[in-house]
């Protein structure tokens, strides 16, 4: 029998004790070392040969990812590892480092207990890495630490022990301040510490690691590693001997990372809104391989052979073929055509996958990635939270008619797999666009529709995402239906940035019961009254009904609901989507026939409503900004900075670090298009930098008119701005 | 006279088709009887109301016009109380119209406003005469296919409702216009056959009516309505 058949046996045997079970995810600022280190695992797992571990880089699968360097999906990989005499089943999910896939983290923690953060020695905590804690925090997720390339402090920085061991600290106190910043209302304290054995260090490409535990074990210290780390290769090949990285993390994992019976009675109540009450609940906080089954799907990829994969976590039940199961927001059911396990890139086929484990399955065809799969019919999983969301669209059009419908079918696949893509088809002009999480993003996107899929496609100039928000409270205005018998009173003002947060975070949203989202609001600073008149929430806008026993409103709020959401997607300036807006509905009048109160009417006069009341709300265009991070040796920093600020940025903060500064500030996405050349030329290439997505920020005012036109001409759009209002 | 009906009459396609249907089914209609009204009327016809008496002439039967004076529609507040106000001057006319002939019922095109309906069931009621709605809950698909297939021709004469724009005013409500309108209910619920006030139209030709009438207008468009202004209309040689 080959070793991967045994594996896969063994994986099989195991799969069934969740109390052996270990579902991680490793997540890292980009090139801090996480795929390395991935296939440092599976090599010590006996999954792939272990001189090709570091260089073949298994679990970046896809073609571009290789080529690129850089991690796109969260591959997946379960593997075996034995610890004090136990045999354990290790899950383990890779996430993307670059911000611009940052949502592909948020399901992948979904779907794991334990998130191993890597850490550059050098570089230290870096955005990214307070990005993937807050969401693995957020998540429920249990961390630990790994510092990686410990051997460019002794070889190339030749630090001397005390160096060293500062820095090494710094690091955890840097992490830990990040992980206590985000815990304060937890009753757990998951801060890391060497003598707990949460922290490891390591070199994961010369494939050593230590941890307190192991060096007790094995009896190294940090000057034996130094001393051999120094001595070349013989003794790299020493020290990766007699204390193999992968030994020390899963070592680390098996004893430090919850299995899915510790960890499920604490991440079901923040993921999951249903009635804690219900024997759903009680199998899920169980892991009880006999109850209903319940799936969360956080990644969807094409095979293909196969089709379409779903892979995710198995809260409940036991997964196997021929199941017929619910997907949450589609009528029906799918049914299971296999379940499988992964294996460095490859599914491999087995007969059922009980409660606790990340499945991989085929057949369910109406899931995307977030949906809940389940027996019986059910309160969904809370929706994943994106931390960013699109801000950078670009159009793709194929260029010979015969790729037409492939090319739809490719761009619907895209938007299914990945959440933060949003895909807008047009069949009518043929002209598709795309929105993501920047040019990068896109790029990938692009790049697969290309290669992966054959087609040959046009592609236009990156475009900006904007929205549009109030800047103070209006005056009541009215909205009129066509027909003149329904009309509509309302104002606008703007929300408060701590409420416009927790609706993002998902801590106040129109899923969750009416106590617990009116406490959300208040805690946020509303109002109580306020609080208790939301009638509608979307997006980051509120709709509050004000008015008191009108006749047939109740039976009409469906399409005022309608109309307003209309209103938002399209904003007034330039129908760019409206944010962190609060509408009051003073006052209605309708038509006492329901057939002159219908949709035409009611849908238009809210619309129209909504649109005065923003405009006189003195509605302003937002546009989409970055934070930039910039390391450079210092004969280059006039230019690194300049390059901030001529792109009407501003830079924040210049620091030593290293023998490198540090420039930080923030840019607008719009003009941050292009960055990648140019700061590579204005730096001859010695710049690595780093950008993230700051939110969005009013566009200063002498430039408003302009972009307002420039995006409506694009849109076809009359080249005018919408008239002011008559008032009430 | 024995039984003879009075046709609630506008020129619009629904009213056309109740007196069309009454006359097939063999009632004997000899009036109609149409109501001039204000501005803003919550329940009849508002445009061009003067059409009425090119469509009796084409038609054949005597028109009776009411002018029900200012109802001030505009500010009514409460729709019920403007709806009963609006009937008076109608179950006036008809109150005088019983005296003169033996009444026997009136039609009404209404389709599914129960507002309109109610309100006119209770005044036949009043006046112990019958009421003949042929439209009443009918699928607005069917009915449009059997007037296109009777061979009304249909008018638009003034659109009011979310998708509907200027291109609609004067269009004629064929099986084209039917197709899209089915599209733009399904996009925006606008009614098939314009109930609500959604549009409003005029039979300008059908096998009731003995000459076609000729229209010339001009269009009218504010915010998210519009209607056509007739300069000239006439029947056809
Ligand atoms: N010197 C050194 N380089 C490393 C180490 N781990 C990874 N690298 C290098 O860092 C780069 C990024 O590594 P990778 O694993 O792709 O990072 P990821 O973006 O976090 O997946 C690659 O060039 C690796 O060879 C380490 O421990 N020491
Ligand atoms: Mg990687």
């Amino acid at each position: 029998m080959g070793r991967r058949k045994q594996i896969v046996q063994e994986c099989e045997r195991l799969m069934d004790k969740p109390e052996n079970i270990r579902n991680i995810a490793i997540a890292a600022h980009v090139d801090h070392g996480k795929t390395t280190l991935s296939d440092n695992l599976l090599a010590g797992a006996g999954m792939i040969s272990n001189e090709t571990a570091g260089q073949q880089l298994a679990m970046d699968t896809k073609e571009d990812e290789q080529e690129r360097g850089i991690t796109i999906d969260a591959a997946n990989v379960s593997m075996t590892h034995e610890y004090e005499d136990t045999n354990h089943l290790i899950n383990l999910i890779d996430t993307p480092g670059h911000v611009d896939f940052g949502g592909d983290v948020t399901r992948a923690m979904r779907a794991v207990d334990g998130a191993l953060v890597v850490v550059d020695a050098v570089e230290g905590a870096m955005p990214q890495t307070e990005t993937v804690l807050r969401q693995a925090l957020r998540e429920g997720v249990k961390p630990a630490l790994f510092i990686n390339k410990v051997d460019r402090l002794i070889n190339e920085l030749q630090e001397g022990p005390e160096e060293m061991q500062k820095r090494l600290l710094d690091v955890i106190s840097d992490v830990n301040d990040l992980i206590r910043g985000m815990t304060e209302e937890k009753d757990y304290d998951w801060t890391v510490s060497v003598e707990d054995g949460t922290v490891g260090f390591g070199s994961a490409l010369y494939k050593w690691g230590v941890s307190m535990p192991s060096m007790q074990r094995t009896g190294i210290d940090f000057g034996d590693i130094m001393e051999l780390e120094r001595s070349g290769e013989e003794g790299r090949d020493e020290l990766q001997e007699r204390t193999p990285l992968s030994d020390v993390v899963l070592d680390m994992v098996a004893e430090h990372f919850p299995n899915p019976v510790d960890a499920q009675p604490r991440r079901i109540p923040t993921v999951w809104r249903g009635d804690d009450e219900s024997e759903v609940a009680e199998s899920m906080r169980l892991v009880d391989e006999d109850g209903e089954v319940v799936f969360m799907s956080t990644d969807i990829s094409m095979d293909p052979h196969a089709g379409e994969i779903a892979t995710g976590r198995l809260f409940s039940g036991t997964i196997e073929k021929g199941q017929e199961l619910y997907v949450s927001g589609t009528a029906g059911k799918n049914r299971i055509q296999s379940v499988g396990i992964f294996m460095g890139g490859e599914r491999e086929e087995v007969e059922k996958v009980p409660a606790g484990n990340i499945a991989a399955v085929t057949g369910l065809k109406d899931a995307i990635a977030g949906s809940t799969v389940s027996s019986i019919e059910m309160t969904p999983f809370e929706s994943i939270e994106h931390i960013s969301e699109p801000v950078i669209t670009k159009s793709v059009e194929a260029k010979t008619m015969d790729d037409l419908p492939k090319l739809i079918k490719t761009l619907q696949q895209v938007a299914k797999e990945d959440p933060t893509i949003r895909v807008e088809i047009n069949e009518d002009t043929g002209e598709h666009l795309i929105s993501g999480q920047g040019e990068l993003h896109l790029e990938v996107i692009t790049h697969r529709i290309r290669d992966n899929q054959g087609i040959d496609v046009h592609t236009g100039e990156p475009i900006v995402v904007f929205r549009e928000q109030p800047q103070e409270k209006s005056r009541e205005v009215e909205g009129v239906s066509p027909n003149n018998h329904n009309k509509f009173y309302i104002t606008a003002e703007p929300l408060s940035q701590d409420i416009v947060d927790a609706i993002k975070l998902g801590e106040a949203s129109m899923d969750m019961p009416e106590l617990e989202r009116r406490e959300a609001l208040q805690e946020a600073g509303m109002d109580k009254d306020d609080s208790q008149n939301v009638e509608h929430m979307f997006k980051t806008n509120i709709l509050l009904d004000e008015t008191k026993g009108i006749q047939h409103l109740n039976e009409t709020m469906e399409l005022v609901i309608e109309g307003l959401e209309d209103a938002l997607e399209d904003g007034p300036l330039a129908a760019e989507p409206v944010q962190g807006a609060l509408f009051r509905l003073h006052d209605a009048k309708l038509h006492e026939d329901t057939i002159h109160r219908g949709p035409a009417q009611v849908i238009p006069a809210t619309r129209d409503a909504i649109h005065r009341s923003l405009i006189d709300a003195e509605v302003r265009l937002l546009e989409p900004i970055q934070d930039v991070r910039i390391d450079v040796p210092s004969e280059y920093m006039g230019n690194a900075s300049g390059e901030i600020q001529g792109r009407r940025g501003r830079v924040d903060d210049m620091y030593q670090e290293g023998d490198l500064m540090v420039i930080e500030g923030i840019a607008p996405v719009e003009e941050m298009i292009g960055f990648s050349s140019d700061i590579r030329s204005a730096t001859e290439g010695r710049a690595s930098w780093n950008t993230e997505n700051a939110g969005f920020r009013v566009l200063v005012d002498n430039l408003q008119t302009e972009q307002i036109m420039e995006i409506r001409e694009r849109k076809g759009m009359k080249l005018e701005l919408p008239p002011s209002v008559d008032y009430i | 006279m024995t039984d003879t009906w009075v046709s609630l009459f506008s020129g619009g396609k629904d009213s056309s088709w109740a007196l069309y249907r009454a006359l097939e089914e063999g009632l004997d209609v000899s009036r109609l009887l149409t109501v001039h009204p204000s501005e803003e009327s919550y329940m009849y016809h508002v445009p061009e109301t003067q059409l009425a008496r090119l469509a009796a002439e084409s038609i054949g039967i005597e028109l009776v016009e009411v002018e029900p004076g200012d109802l001030a529609a505009a500010e009514a507040v409460d729709s019920a109380a403007q709806g009963d106000a609006e009937l008076e001057p109608l179950e006036a006319a008809l109150t005088d119209l019983a005296e003169e002939v033996d009444l026997a019922g009136v039609t009404a095109g209404a389709i599914e406003s129960e507002f309109q309906t109610s309100r006119i069931q209770g005044m036949c009621d009043r006046l112990g005469i019958d009421l003949f709605a042929p439209l009443w809950q009918r699928d607005p698909d069917e009915l449009a296919a059997e007037m296109l297939e009777a061979g009304f021709e249909i008018t638009i004469l003034q659109v009011a409702a979310y998708g509907l724009d200027e291109s609609w005013l004067g269009r004629p409500l064929d099986a084209e216009a039917i197709e899209e309108l089915r599209e733009l209910n399904a996009e925006y619920g606008v009614h098939l056959l314009g109930e609500g006030g959604e549009f409003e139209t005029f039979v300008t030709n059908g096998p009731h009516m003995d000459r076609r009438i000729d229209l010339e207008y001009d269009t009218e468009w504010h915010g998210d309505s519009g209607r056509i202004r007739i300069t000239d209309a006439r029947l056809a040689e």
